[in-house]
């Protein structure tokens, strides 16, 4: 009896253990929920894939939608108007990338602890202070305002009145798209059946609003214009003034990130650029910072960027198009391949659809998706189609100021409060949640932005005013030809970018869509002269904003859409961007359009490509495309080889001339079974650091209040352009930055090539043993595209199969694998069914299913697939779903 | 009221199918009532274990072995890729089976004692 009544109780406390819910993963009934077969994380499976045959009801749906579920998963979408279209769309973002939506919508809004706990604290805080959602929220404002056709007090240029309409039909479509992806989350909630993600980190997602989809817009504007370069520029800038003078400094600081540079080329050519008056300037302003202060901030930037920051690193794209004069088709072909990380899964969600216009017209068009946004980004309907580039606008300056002791600080001659917003952030504990209450602080610039006592506000144009680039994109849609979309870019605000654009009627073009903040003196006067260079570096670096003459942007005079530098139809008969420079100094506002740019060698290459294919056969066709998109050589090596041949002239070292008839024998194709791939790319990054890094390391040991980390610093030195240094190489060898300053010697360019090829060596040898023939290129450049909880599950991330290409290359996957072709299309305007596409993964985000990363082989071998446009579900080639959509 | 007393094979019918019965439910904490009823029912402490353990088991193998059958390339890339916690599910089912037969048997135990 005793016995029976001891191991009841025990029993019973064993069951209370199993069945006590606790907030770790490992708790036994964390673990039972997981593995339970009909709701844990095999219930994933069962939405691993469409069924065969389906009918799903929808409440709020107005008309019978058909959606066809092709062999690759995209599902072509029959709906008779955009409202059900985009209704289904949400539904079929949410059934394969819910997860990655959500955890999009949680980095925005600063909510990422409370799923992941205190690891995203920081990242949270990070994004709080800039604001993205702030961004979103004002940008819905704005859509709101145009539909009731009020006047925008920031854009007064823009005639709200014109796109009334457009707007309402906008904001309904969002609206229509939120109730898609809210009853998908319903429909899996029902048949506990959200993604696996959603049960390993144990919640639940909330409803989707069409707040989210500007927000998901905010956060792919922040990867392609949120960057702290000024502050970067700031930190070398100043630490080179600080050990060698102002003079020297300067010098030495212009010669690595020159405002022009010596050897570039533009995406317009002489005699093709549009031009337009500009007023006189004053002298930049001179700054004076904690520069440990402001590397402090740099690393919480990096850090946060890191989290999960799906555009963030990979600052690059291609597109071109070439017309129908130089085409085989005598029409033009079309093409882009935007570079962004290599996410698990993809940035991207392909879709085609057919549908009714407001105006009744049939829309067939086809293309990607952000999951998050119920519009097409890029793609083509049956009349236009487009790509985009960064044009790396510079949407971001910093403001430094005078502070009190009262925390005021000074603005046009008088003491200001900073305004203050109290936010809480909650943040997943092992018992729960903690809340926490953090202030943010803003001047009339932006928020403030705070490390080791230094303060800057960031007036970031996502954060500060709303913009109509939803409205363009759905406009792009409409398009009837190449004209009308030009006149659609005027709506395209920001992330300003090279928009390509062709049509069916042989009309082809190219413009830098976007609009400019137009910076002035508190006269009027514009702080930007072209005439002056130098003033080009009064928006790269941050501004007094305590100062009488503070600049600012003005809002009544935005260099708008219409006045981007725009070619239609150039004689030359085609246009190349690759975020190279746009235009050069006959253009008054050439340096208020971007921060930077990117090195000019994947302009020039495919430029070089094209022009190679029409001398050899007359004309370029389709297969000509893919190969240029796919090509791997790599410019950089035919710059520099020839200099490092130089460099070792009399040399004796055998393992060193071995070494160099590698490179003496390489075509300069960056493929992963060859050795000198691997020893070039090894040598250029030493040659950086011995070129650059000695004079920072003395600088941070020797100037007071510098001090970098090295990761800072190895990232600094990697970033400097390379263009720069073959400019240097090549034009100035006996520049400064050569002689290495722990040395007595005074070295030149090659005495560092020399150096810097006998320590790859030697790093080599280290790495990968003594044989050389080891050394493939395969071995350290493999792809590596990871899913936000890869880190932690394994089994998410993608294969990490040999890659070829490197950055720099017009097939940019760059050094670390995780950044390249998001995306390549090739539009083909003669017949437009013989397009190709393909993408980095596959459609799905579900890690069961078979679409998980069925194209990602392909596309790393240089594949496509068909990117037809068919008219009718029956006329889908290789369909595996057909489902219908019915109101309820 | 006399219930008769059951040996191990019945009991381990009893639990799996009242065990895949509620699983319908989707709320695997209703699993305890199976290996309860499996305990109350069972003749012995080790028929109680054994077919508490084992009934559970059985029974969700029993619904990974239908959902396979109805999805197996997307079922066997999952498994490819979480066979560990294939087993771990089932070990922790079988565990929640057998503390749960064992309670209702000492459950049942206590309360069959002999009256004075």
């Amino acid at each position: 009896m005793r016995k029976s009544i001891v191991g009841l109780v025990l029993t019973a406390v064993l069951i209370a253990v199993l069945l006590m819910p606790l907030p770790s993963l490992f708790a036994p009934s964390s673990l039972l929920s997981l593995s339970d077969p009909l709701t844990g994380m095999w219930g994933s499976v069962l939405t691993a894939r469409y069924p065969p045959q389906g009918r799903v009801v929808l409440p709020g749906l107005k008309d019978r939608v058909v959606v066809v579920v092709d062999g690759y998963g995209v599902p072509h979408v029959f709906a008779k108007s955009e409202l059900d279209f985009a209704y289904a769309l949400g539904y079929l973002h949410a059934r394969d990338r819910l997860f990655q939506m959500d955890l999009q919508r949680r980095l925005v809004d600063g909510r990422l602890s409370e799923v992941l706990g205190e690891a995203a604290y920081e990242a949270d805080l990070f994004y709080r202070v800039v604001g993205l959602y702030r961004g979103a929220q004002r940008s819905l404002e704005l859509l709101q305002k145009v539909a009731r056709g009020e006047r925008i007090d920031y854009y007064p240029q823009l005639n709200a009145a014109a796109i009334r309409d457009d707007a309402k039909e906008l904001l309904e479509m969002l609206d229509a798209y939120s109730k898609g992806v809210n009853a998908a989350i319903e429909e899996m909630k029902r048949e506990n059946a959200l993604p696996i993600e959603f049960k390993l980190l144990g919640y639940e997602p909330e409803k989707w609003t069409p707040l989210d989809c500007l927000k998901i817009g905010r956060l792919v504007a922040w990867g392609l214009t949120g960057t702290f370069a000024d502050l970067e520029l700031y930190l070398i800038c100043s630490a080179l003034v600080a050990r060698y003078g102002k003079e020297v400094g300067t010098r030495l600081f212009l010669e690595v990130l020159p405002i022009d540079r010596p050897i570039d080329h533009f995406i317009v050519h002489e005699g093709e650029q549009c031009l337009h008056p500009v007023d006189p300037a004053d002298p930049p302003v001179a700054v004076s910072l904690k520069c440990s202060a402001v590397a402090e901030l740099l690393e919480w930037y990096s850090r946060a960027s890191s989290m999960l920051a799906p555009i963030k690193s990979a600052f690059a794209s291609n597109n071109w198009v070439v017309g129908g004069e130089l085409t085989d088709t005598g029409k033009p072909i079309l093409c882009n391949d935007p570079h962004l990380s290599l996410t698990v899964p993809p940035v991207w969600y392909e879709v085609h659809y057919v549908v009714e216009g407001p105006g009744g017209e049939v829309i067939n068009a086809r293309g990607v998706t952000f999951p998050g946004i119920g519009l097409m980004i890029i793609g083509c309907n049956q009349y236009v189609g487009w790509g985009f580039t960064n044009v790396m606008a510079d949407h971001m300056d910093f403001y430094y100021y005078k502070w009190n002791d009262k925390g005021q600080y000074l603005y046009k001659g008088s003491w200001r409060d900073v305004q203050r917003v109290e936010e809480v952030i909650r943040v997943k504990t092992s018992s729960g949640y903690q809340e926490r209450k953090v202030t943010l602080n803003f001047t009339v610039h932006g928020p403030v932005i705070e490390r080791g006592g230094e303060k800057f506000a960031m007036c970031w144009m996502g954060e500060r005013y709303g913009s109509l680039e939803s409205l363009a994109l759905y406009k792009y849609a409409h398009a009837k030809s190449a004209h009308e979309f030009l006149k659609f870019t005027y709506y395209f605000q920001m992330p300003p970018q090279n928009h390509v654009f062709a049509d069916v009627y042989g009309d082809f073009g190219w413009r830098a869509a976007g609009w400019y903040p137009n910076r002035t003196y508190p006269n009027g006067t514009r702080a930007v002269d072209v005439s002056r260079p130098e003033t080009a570096l009064i928006p790269r670096l941050p501004i007094n904003g305590s100062s009488e003459d503070v600049v600012e942007w003005n809002v009544r005079d935005w260099i708008d859409a219409n006045e981007a530098p725009t070619l239609w139809n150039p004689e030359r008969g085609y246009v190349v961007t690759a975020n190279n420079r746009l235009i050069g100094r006959e253009y008054p506002y050439t340096y208020e359009l971007a921060w930077t740019f990117a090195d000019y060698y994947r302009a020039y290459r495919i430029d070089q490509l094209i022009r190679e294919s029409i001398a050899q056969k007359g004309k370029i066709t389709v297969g000509d495309m893919g190969r240029i998109q796919n090509d791997v050589f790599f410019v950089p090596a035919e710059v520099f080889i020839p200099e490092i041949e130089k460099a070792l002239q009399g040399v004796t070292d055998e393992r060193l001339l071995k070494a160099l008839g590698y490179l003496k024998g390489w075509n300069r194709f960056m493929l992963p079974d060859l050795v000198a791939p691997t020893i070039f790319v090894k040598w250029l990054q030493v040659f950086k650091n011995m070129t650059f890094a000695d004079e920072f390391v003395e600088i941070n040991a020797t100037v007071k209040g510098f001090k970098i980390t090295r990761g800072q610093l190895r990232d600094l030195v990697q970033e400097i352009p390379t263009s720069s240094i073959e400019a240097m190489v090549k034009l100035n060898p006996k520049s400064k930055w050569f002689d290495d300053v722990f040395t007595p010697e005074v070295e030149d360019a090659y005495a560092v090539i020399r150096k810097s090829f006998e320590a790859a060596i030697r790093a080599l040898e280290k790495e990968f043993g003594s044989d050389m023939d080891n050394w493939k290129f395969g071995r350290i450049h493999k792809l590596n595209a990871k899913h936000a909880l890869g880190g932690v599950f394994g089994w998410l991330n993608y294969p990490a199969w040999e890659a070829w290409g490197w950055s720099d290359c017009v097939n940019n996957i760059g050094a670390a694998g995780a950044s390249g072709p998001s995306w390549r299309e090739i539009l083909n305007f003669k017949d437009l069914d013989k397009s190709l596409c393909v993408i980095p993964g596959g459609q799905s985000g579900n890690p069961f299913s078979e679409h998980y990363y069925d194209q990602l082989r392909m596309w790393l071998d240089g594949k496509y697939k068909q990117m037809s446009f068919p008219m009718a579900p029956e006329q889908v080639e290789g369909a595996k779903s057909v489902l219908e959509f019915v109101p309820r | 009221m006399i219930v008769k007393r059951l040996g191990a094979l019945s009991c381990l019918l009893v639990v799996f199918v009242l065990g895949a019965a509620l699983e319908l439910t989707r709320t695997w904490q209703l699993l305890v009532i199976a290996g309860v009823v499996g305990g109350i029912l069972a003749k012995s402490l080790r028929a109680a274990a054994l077919s508490g353990f084992l009934g559970l088991v059985i029974a969700w193998g029993a619904h990974f072995l239908v959902h396979y059958a109805s999805m197996p390339t997307n079922f066997a890339m999952a498994f490819s890729y979480l066979s560990m916690f294939l087993v771990i599910g089932l070990v922790l089912a079988g565990l929640l089976g057998l503390i749960s037969a064992l309670l209702g048997y000492f459950a049942a135990s206590v309360l069959r004692r002999p009256t004075k």
